[in-house]
């Protein structure tokens, strides 16, 4: 009796795992599929689920409407606002991690605070800031942003991994003549290595996925993937199918890979970001 | 009190907690405080990017026109509608999908980083994947509803489903946030409370009832309570995939705003309209903070 209940407990189990793991993966094959199909196959009806690939599409993309150049804008940004970010918010979270100062827990607040509220509060400002340092459909102006909305995340996370390098490591340093900034550089950044690839990983991840600034801030030269799928759709959403699913595919590509090959990195920086944010 | 170590150093600018934390301070005020303050100043301003060079002080006046702007009403409900339906079915989806993979069984690793992984794509790819799958013309939705018998549905065309449409993809990308949240909690009861409940004769059902859901009710509630305040401002999908129509059935508030700022160029408005969406946040942020420190303390 109670083996009985419980195999059908378990395949139960395996049928709710088995049901989750086709409606998380199946929309992702889809896109895949679709941006494989040619022409012909993407307009047939019923939708064939398996094709031969053809390549037409990322052939388009690649030669006929250079789109890669869209995609290194949106690697120099991410990776230029998350090095940013790291500098910036990795040099307050060594002060918060391993001194003491007056002010010191209202100013770490104040710092999260700007995490709080949603980057859409800014938008006009900042849009009529860049415009006023003339910087519209610059990189420098996205990547000058993205690390502002990175730096309380940055801070959030390292002050965690810096505060866990014992404090007898710098203070034997110090005693042997080092300067802070040869304390930070040499003993604690080494030290919390995992800390500045999760912190980082994720920066790039957002800087990475975001739209709504790219969208106002950007025309032409450093227009971003976001901008290019989301302004392909807009333009001519229902002529190429599969020139917008090989859009997608590239555009999820770099978050994909860090999933597969990152993902300890990924969910420690996530869950210590959400929790303690 | 100066820092420890170098108590002793009288020069302002030698004084290294200050170099260390300045960059930081000074970049958060240019780029996020100062920017939110002229957010609120603009609300007090009239001012059309095209018709006026510079903003006019208008006092109160934007706040009054929202007052009947009922298509700003329209709009908060249908962020509000859309943020309590998405979390609700994700915290349901998420918490379920975490219980039910949290115990030992061949494969976990494989089967929980394949839940988790649509949270990290880019919203905008996420709406137009499944722009593609509710097409009617090529996507796989109509057809397979059909092989079931179901009839055709214009899924993003129609007023009554756009926004289910939307919620749908949402859920697909966001079930995996309260999926790790939970999982982390679960995975810190420590196996030797569950043992002993078992030893005790307690079944499956009876121990997540009584046992687990009590240890990680809050780690659920803190969960689904972020979720919403990201569900509220929701923006990328619906661009992508309606662009706040058919009509206004998906305009949320994001979309308004930002129609009204850069389609409508009505600069001093649309700001008046993120102050009320930033006021509505920061209460449910308010309310946020509170359980947090509830349930650390029960902890």
């Amino acid at each position: 009796m109670e083996a009985r209940r419980s195999s059908v407990h378990v395949a139960a189990m395996g049928l709710m795992i088995v049901v989750a793991l086709v409606w998380t993966l199946s929309p992702l094959y889809y896109l895949f599929l679709t941006s494989v199909k040619s022409i012909r196959t993407i307009m047939e009806r019923p939708p064939r689920f398996f094709v031969w690939p053809s390549f037409e599409s990322y052939q388009h993309i690649l030669f006929k409407e250079q789109f890669y150049q869209f995609f290194v804008n949106s690697f120099v940004i991410a990776f230029g606002a998350t090095l940013l970010a790291l500098v910036i918010g990795g040099t307050a979270a060594f002060a918060f991690s391993h001194w003491t100062f007056r002010g010191k827990e209202p100013l770490f607040l104040a710092s999260l605070v700007g995490r709080m509220f949603p980057p859409i509060t800014t938008l006009i400002p900042i849009y009529l800031m860049v415009k006023f340092l003339n910087l519209l459909d610059t990189h420098i102006a996205l990547i000058l942003i993205y690390a502002s909305f990175q730096v309380p995340l940055v801070l959030l996370i390292l002050r965690d991994f810096f505060s866990q390098v014992p404090r007898e490591i710098s203070e034997s340093a110090y005693i042997d003549g080092s300067s802070p900034w040869q304390v930070f550089l040499l003993i604690i950044l080494p030290l919390a290595k995992s800390g500045i690839v999760a912190a980082g990983i994720l920066c790039f991840v957002e800087a990475w996925n975001e739209f709504i600034f790219a969208l106002v801030l950007t025309s032409f030269r450093a227009k971003t993937a976001p901008v290019v799928l989301a302004t392909y759709i807009e333009n001519e959403g229902a002529l190429q199918w599969g020139v917008l699913a090989a859009l997608g595919v590239w555009t999820v590509m770099p978050t994909l890979l860090f999933m597969l090959f990152l993902r300890k990195f990924l969910i420690k920086g996530l869950t210590l970001g959400a929790l303690k944010g | 009190m100066a820092n420890s170590t170098h108590s002793g150093s009288t020069s302002f600018l030698r004084n290294p907690t200050l170099l260390f934390l300045l960059p930081m301070v000074l970049y958060l005020i240019l780029w996020r405080a100062l920017p939110l303050l002229y957010t609120v100043f603009l609300s007090l301003n009239d001012w059309n990017l095209v018709r006026r060079p510079s903003p006019t002080f208008a006092g109160l006046e934007n706040y009054a026109r929202l007052l009947s702007d009922t298509r700003f009403h329209d709009s908060l409900w249908i962020s509000f509608f859309f943020m309590v339906v998405a979390t609700g079915i994700q915290t349901v989806l998420g918490t379920g999908l975490a219980l039910a993979t949290d115990r030992g069984f061949r494969g976990k690793s494989f089967v929980q980083g394949s839940l988790l992984f649509p949270m990290f794509l880019t919203p905008v790819a996420v709406g137009s994947i499944w722009y593609i799958l509710f097409q009617p013309s090529i996507g796989p939705i109509n057809h397979l509803m059909g092989l079931v018998g179901l009839p055709s549905v214009i899924w993003l065309g129609s007023a009554s489903t756009a926004l289910w449409a939307i919620i749908i993809a949402d859920t697909w990308q966001w079930t995996p946030f309260i999926y790790l949240l939970v999982l982390s909690a679960l995975q810190g009861i420590p196996e030797t409370v569950v043992e002993a409940a078992q030893i005790d004769g307690a079944s499956g059902y009876v121990i997540i009832r009584r046992m687990i859901l009590p240890l990680i009710s809050g780690t659920i509630l803190v969960a689904a309570l972020l979720r919403a305040m990201e569900a509220f401002r929701v923006f990328p999908k619906i661009y992508v995939m309606t662009g706040g129509g058919p009509g206004r059935a998906t305009e949320a508030s994001s979309i308004l705003i930002y129609k009204t700022a850069f389609r409508f160029f009505e600069m001093g408005y649309s700001s008046a309209m993120t102050i009320i969406m930033l006021v509505l946040l920061m209460t449910a942020y308010g309310f946020y903070l509170r359980v947090v420190r509830k349930v650390s303390v029960e902890y």
